[in-house]
């Protein structure tokens, strides 16, 4: 079971929209995946509980809020550009 | 909940002035607000978050569109705003908010209830990625043909 933590800004719109894709995809791929979503701020706290392989935000994530944790931009979810690059390199983190 | 239910006629503009981004995000809110859709409070909280966590995307085709939203706290009842701006409006980019890119469609997301609502973000993303409506809907001639595009795709 791998582990992927979603976070934005404050409401949770772009991460909802963002874990949507990514679930389905992972899925999809036969990767065997748990999602969480959080607000940037949570992201310290997160690491520490729920121990994600990858964080993938989708605006600017300090990375030192990652703790170490590789991190992934996840914007490409939201608008559909580039995609695929995203999605490769996240299941080449979750492969690791 | 029904996604044309969301998008209400009154809440729909084309805009011809040239704006700055806080005259358009107060039209959009006013609106809202008049609507009885957001509290008074939804305005500035829109204006903070955009200014922290900016909310405009890159399209291909090199089309703009920013999504102004903020916590459902400041929403009475979940609508959407859209407003396209004829000449453009400057918004920073949510991938990097040090870059300024001109939005001419602003999709402003008014949500209740998050949890019950992916479907409308999910067909938002479908259009973000729908290349050819998108253009139409930019390019569209004036506000009719603005609104007839939006009611056709969210009708479904």
């Amino acid at each position: 079971m791998k582990k992927v933590l979603v976070c934005c800004g404050s409401s949770m719109v772009t991460s909802t929209m963002a874990s949507r894709k990514l679930e389905k995809v992972l899925t999809q791929k036969g990767i065997d995946v748990k999602l969480e979503q959080c607000k940037f701020s949570e992201v310290p706290r997160m690491v520490g509980n729920f121990k994600p392989d990858v964080v993938v935000p989708t605006g600017p994530l300090s990375e030192k809020d990652a703790k170490g944790i590789p991190v992934v931009r996840g914007t490409a979810f939201v608008t559909g550009v580039g995609e695929d690059k995203v999605i490769a390199d996240i299941i080449d983190v979750l492969n690791k | 909940m029904i996604l044309k239910d969301l998008i209400k006629e009154k809440l729909i503009f084309d805009i011809f002035e040239n704006n700055e981004q806080k005259d358009v995000i107060k039209t959009l809110t006013d609106s809202l607000l008049s609507g009885g859709y957001v509290k008074d409070s939804y305005y500035n909280a829109i204006l903070t978050r955009e200014k922290k966590y900016p909310t405009a995307i890159k399209l291909g085709n090199g089309i703009s569109v920013a999504i102004p939203h903020t916590e459902a706290i400041h929403v009475e009842n979940s609508a959407i705003a859209i407003a396209r701006i004829d000449n453009g409006v400057k918004f920073k980019l949510m991938e990097d908010p040090e870059e300024e890119v001109l939005v001419n469609l602003i999709i402003m997301i008014a949500l209740k209830e998050r949890d019950k609502q992916i479907e409308i973000l999910e067909k938002l993303m479908e259009l973000f990625q729908d290349q050819e409506l998108m253009k139409s809907l930019v390019k569209a001639n004036d506000k009719q043909e603005l609104k007839k595009l939006i009611n056709n795709y969210f009708a479904i």
